[in-house]
C-alpha cells in the first residue's frame, strides 16, 4: 500500500516513513501543501496522512482540493494534527477526512497500528 | 625612354634569375675590384684596368653593374672581354664617354670560384688633369646556389690621379746612408712578399704587390726586374731601397730578380718565382654509368676538366649536401644512395685554387617494396614480442624500423629473405605504452633499396588482469576502480551513518514527545480528579467521573507501557 505522509516536521515525517516501510508500506513524504497535491497526482497514494498546519497551503485547503479532484477524491485521508478542538475535527470530517488523530493523544506506534488495522480491515 | 629602361631592367633580372637557377651551388660573399698597375698617370697616358671578382670561396655564375668614371679626366678607348670567365653576355660591356659609364651583364653556364676572376678589361686614356674615382654601382654578383642570391658584399673602387708629364715618381724614395766596406760580394737578397709568400705555389690574385727585403750594411745599390726568364739579370741599379711595389701581373710564371751591389761588385741574384693563374679550369660535362636515372645505387660518374696554366689539382664530388670527397681521378663511384633524387655537384680545382663546378641530377629508382602479410595487432607494455612477416624480392635484406608516436626510432632490426622472399622479424624489446608503426625496407645485394612499407598503427597497451563483459581491466584500471570503490564506500558509509544518527535523534525526539504527551494527559486527568475532590466530598456524579478519569489514566499508562517502550526499544 502506498502512503503519502504530508508533514512539515521532518523528525516526525522521517520516523513515520521508516516505521511504515518497516511495516510493509510504500511511503513518500511531502513537506508542504503544494508538494502534497503534486505528490498525490504523481505518486497515486492509496492513503494520505495529512497534517493541518503546513507551509504554503494548509491541510484543510489540501483536503478540499483533493476531494474536489475526481481522480484523487477517493483516496482516504487521515488527519494527523496537534489541533484537538472539536471544530477542527468537525471541519476535517466535513471536508471528507476518513479519520482524525490528535498527535498528542497517540504515540507514534499507536498510529502505525491504527494504519495497519485500516489496511487489514480494508476500510 | 622609361619603358626601354624598364624592359632592359626586367630582362636583366630574368636573365640573372635564369642563370642562378640553372646551376645551384653553396654561396657566401663576393667583391668587385679594379686591378691596375698604378694610380697616377700623366695626361696622354693609356692604362688598362681589369674589372675582377673575388668570389671568396663562393661559386658565382653571373655579374652585372655600371662602372663610373670622370669623363673630363678619363675616356674609354677599348673594352676587351676575351679572357672573361663569363661566356655569354645579356648586356655586352658598352661605354659612354659622355656620361662616364660602362654597363655590363655577363653570365656562365658553369660556376666559378677564384680570387681574381676576370670580367673584362678596360683601356682608359688620360685626357685631362685632375682626379677620377673609378667605381662600380648598381652591381650584383649572383651565386650559383639555385636561389639567385646576390652575394656582392663590397666594391673596391680606385682613385686615379692625372698629372702633367714629369711629375710622376716611379721608384720609391732612395735610402741615404753610408755603406760599410765589405771584403766579399754582397749576399743574395732575401725577399718577403706578403701576397705571394711561397715561390713554389700558384696564386690566383692579380693585384699590385710589394716586395720587401733587408738591406745589409755593405749594400750600396739594388737592382730589380720582373720577367718570365728565370735567369734574367736586372738591367741596372735603381738606387738604394728596401721595398718596391710592382704592377699587377698577368697570368703565367714570373720571376722577380733582385741583386745587391757593394764595394766589391754585384752579388748573386735571387730569381723569386711568382706563379699566377687567375683563370678557372675549363667547364666540363658529367656523365653517369649506367645513367642518371637508374636502380643501381652506386652509379659511376666521369668528368674531366683541364687547366691551361696551373693544371688540375683535384676534384671534389658532393652528393646532396654531404661532405665532399676529394679525388684526383676523373671517375668516381658514389656510395649506395637511397631511392629518390640526388644532386651531384663536382668541382674541379686547379693548383691556384680556381674552381669550376658543374652539377647533375641523379634519380635512384627504388626496387620493389616488401609486403607485410601479418603483424602483431597489439602488444603489451614491457613485454616486447612485436613480430611481422611478409614477402619481398628473393635474397634480400629486410630492415625494420620501429617508431613511436613521435616518429622517434625505437628499435631497428634486420632479417634476410630466402630464395622464396619470405621474411620474419621480431622486435623483442620492452615497449612503453604508445602507438607504434613499423617501417620495412628491402635491400638487394647491390645495396639498392625499396621505398619503405609502413604498417598500420600498432598499439602497445597494458595487459589486462581480467576481462569483464568485453571490458579489459588493466592493473591501472583495477587500482583506479578499487580506489573509487573505497572512496565511494567511505563516503556512502559516512552518509549512511550520518543519516542513521539523524534518524536515531528523530526517534528520540518523537519518543520523548510521546512520553511527555502521555504524562501530560495523565497529569491533566489527575488534576481534574483532584478538582472534583477539592471540597473533600465526592458526589456520585464526581465519583463516576473520577472512575472514568482513573480508567483513562490506566489506559494511557498502558499505551505508554506498550507503545513508548516499543518506540524506545526501536531507537537502536
Amino acid at each position: 500500500m502506498r502512503i503519502l505522509i504530508v508533514e512539515d516536521e521532518q523528525a516526525l515525517a522521517k520516523v513515520l516513513e521508516e516505521k511504515l516501510i518497516k511495516s510493509g508500506f510504500e511511503a513518500k513524504i511531502a513537506g508542504d501543501g503544494e508538494a502534497a497535491l503534486y505528490a498525490a497526482d504523481v505518486f497515486k497514494p492509496e492513503m494520505i496522512l495529512l497534517d493541518l498546519i503546513l507551509p504554503k497551503k494548509d491541510g484543510f485547503e489540501v483536503l478540499k482540493e483533493l476531494k474536489a479532484n475526481p481522480s484523487l477524491a477517493s483516496i482516504p485521508v487521515i488527519v494527523l494534527s496537534n489541533l484537538g478542538e472539536d471544530e477542527n475535527l468537525k471541519k476535517a470530517f466535513a471536508l471528507g477526512a476518513k479519520d482524525y488523530f490528535v498527535k498528542s493523544q497517540h504515540p507514534i506506534n499507536e498510529i502505525i497500528d491504527k494504519i495497519k488495522n485500516i489496511r487489514v480491515s480494508g476500510k | 625612354m622609361t619603358n626601354m629602361l624598364f624592359h632592359f631592367s626586367l630582362r636583366r633580372t630574368i636573365a640573372i634569375a635564369f642563370i642562378a637557377l640553372a646551376l645551384p651551388f653553396i654561396t657566401h660573399a663576393a667583391t668587385f675590384s679594379f686591378v691596375l698597375d698604378k694610380q697616377t698617370f700623366a695626361t696622354g697616358d693609356e692604362f688598362v684596368a681589369t674589372v675582377a671578382i673575388d668570389s671568396e670561396s663562393v661559386g658565382i655564375n653571373a655579374a652585372q653593374g655600371t662602372v663610373s668614371f670622370a669623363p673630363d679626366v678619363l675616356s674609354v678607348t677599348k673594352i676587351d672581354r676575351a679572357d672573361s670567365v663569363f661566356n655569354f653576355w645579356i648586356q655586352e660591356p658598352t661605354f659612354s664617354n659622355t656620361a662616364g659609364k660602362i654597363t655590363f651583364l655577363g653570365g656562365s653556364t658553369s660556376g666559378f670560384t677564384g680570387s681574381s676572376l676576370k670580367v673584362f678589361k678596360v683601356t682608359f686614356k688620360v685626357k685631362g688633369i685632375g682626379k677620377s674615382d673609378i667605381t662600380l654601382t648598381d652591381g650584383a654578383i649572383t651565386a650559383s646556389d639555385g636561389s639567385g642570391t646576390n652575394v656582392l658584399t663590397a666594391t673596391k673602387g680606385v682613385n686615379i690621379t692625372s698629372v702633367s708629364k714629369g711629375e710622376i715618381v716611379t721608384i720609391p724614395p732612395p735610402i741615404t746612408r753610408p755603406a760599410t766596406v765589405a771584403q766579399k760580394l754582397p749576399v743574395i737578397p732575401a725577399l718577403s712578399l706578403a701576397l705571394y709568400p711561397d715561390p713554389t705555389h700558384w696564386y690566383n690574385r692579380s693585384v699590385p704587390f710589394t716586395a720587401h727585403w733587408v738591406l745589409p750594411s755593405d749594400v750600396s745599390d739594388v737592382a730589380t726586374s720582373i720577367t718570365k726568364d728565370p735567369r734574367s739579370t736586372p738591367p741596372k741599379s735603381e738606387g738604394l731601397f728596401d721595398n718596391k711595389t710592382f704592377p699587377a701581373l698577368d697570368d703565367g710564371v714570373w720571376y722577380l730578380h733582385i741583386q745587391f751591389k757593394n764595394n766589391i761588385g754585384w752579388g748573386p741574384i735571387n730569381h723569386y718565382r711568382i706563379a699566377l693563374d687567375t683563370v678557372p679550369p675549363l667547364p666540363f660535362k658529367i656523365t653517369a654509368d649506367p645513367s642518371f636515372s637508374t636502380d643501381n645505387p652506386t652509379p659511376t660518374f666521369s668528368y674531366e676538366s683541364a687547366d691551361q696554366l696551373s693544371n688540375i689539382a683535384s676534384y671534389v664530388i658532393r652528393v646532396d649536401n654531404k661532405k665532399g670527397i676529394i679525388t684526383t681521378s676523373s671517375l668516381y663511384t658514389i656510395p649506395p644512395q637511397a631511392p629518390g633524387k640526388h644532386r651531384i655537384r663536382i668541382s674541379a680545382e686547379d693548383n691556384a685554387s680556381n674552381i669550376t663546378e658543374n652539377i647533375a641530377e641523379l634519380e635512384i629508382l627504388p626496387i620493389a617494396s616488401p609486403l607485410i602479410t601479418s603483424i602483431s595487432k597489439s602488444a603489451y607494455v614491457n613485454e616486447g614480442e612485436l613480430s611481422a612477416t611478409g614477402t619481398s624480392i628473393p635474397n634480400a635484406t629486410i630492415e625494420a624500423t620501429l617508431r613511436d608516436g613521435n616518429k622517434a626510432t625505437i628499435a631497428v632490426t634486420s632479417a634476410d629473405t630466402g630464395a622464396d622472399g619470405n621474411w620474419t622479424i621480431v622486435i623483442d624489446k620492452p615497449l612503453k605504452k604508445d602507438t607504434y608503426t613499423l617501417s620495412i625496407i628491402a635491400k638487394d645485394k647491390r645495396g639498392a633499396q625499396s621505398l619503405p612499407t609502413i604498417s598500420g598503427a600498432i598499439p602497445v597497451r597494458e595487459r589486462p588482469l581480467v576481462t569483464l563483459g568485453g571490458i579489459e581491466i588493466t592493473q591501472s584500471l583495477f587500482f583506479i576502480l578499487i580506489t573509487l570503490v573505497l572512496v565511494l564506500g567511505f563516503v556512502g558509509g559516512w552518509l549512511y551513518e550520518r543519516e542513521a544518527k539523524l534518524q536515531r535523534r528523530r526517534k528520540v525526539i518523537v519518543a520523548q514527545r510521546d512520553v511527555v504527551n502521555a504524562f501530560a494527559m495523565i497529569q491533566k486527568d489527575v488534576e481534574k480528579a483532584l478538582t472534583d475532590y477539592d471540597d473533600h466530598k465526592i458526589t456520585e456524579e464526581e465519583s463516576e467521573e473520577i472512575v472514568f478519569l482513573l480508567k483513562r489514566m490506566s489506559a494511557t499508562v498502558s499505551k505508554v507501557e506498550k507503545y513508548v517502550s516499543e518506540n524506545i526499544a526501536e531507537i537502536d
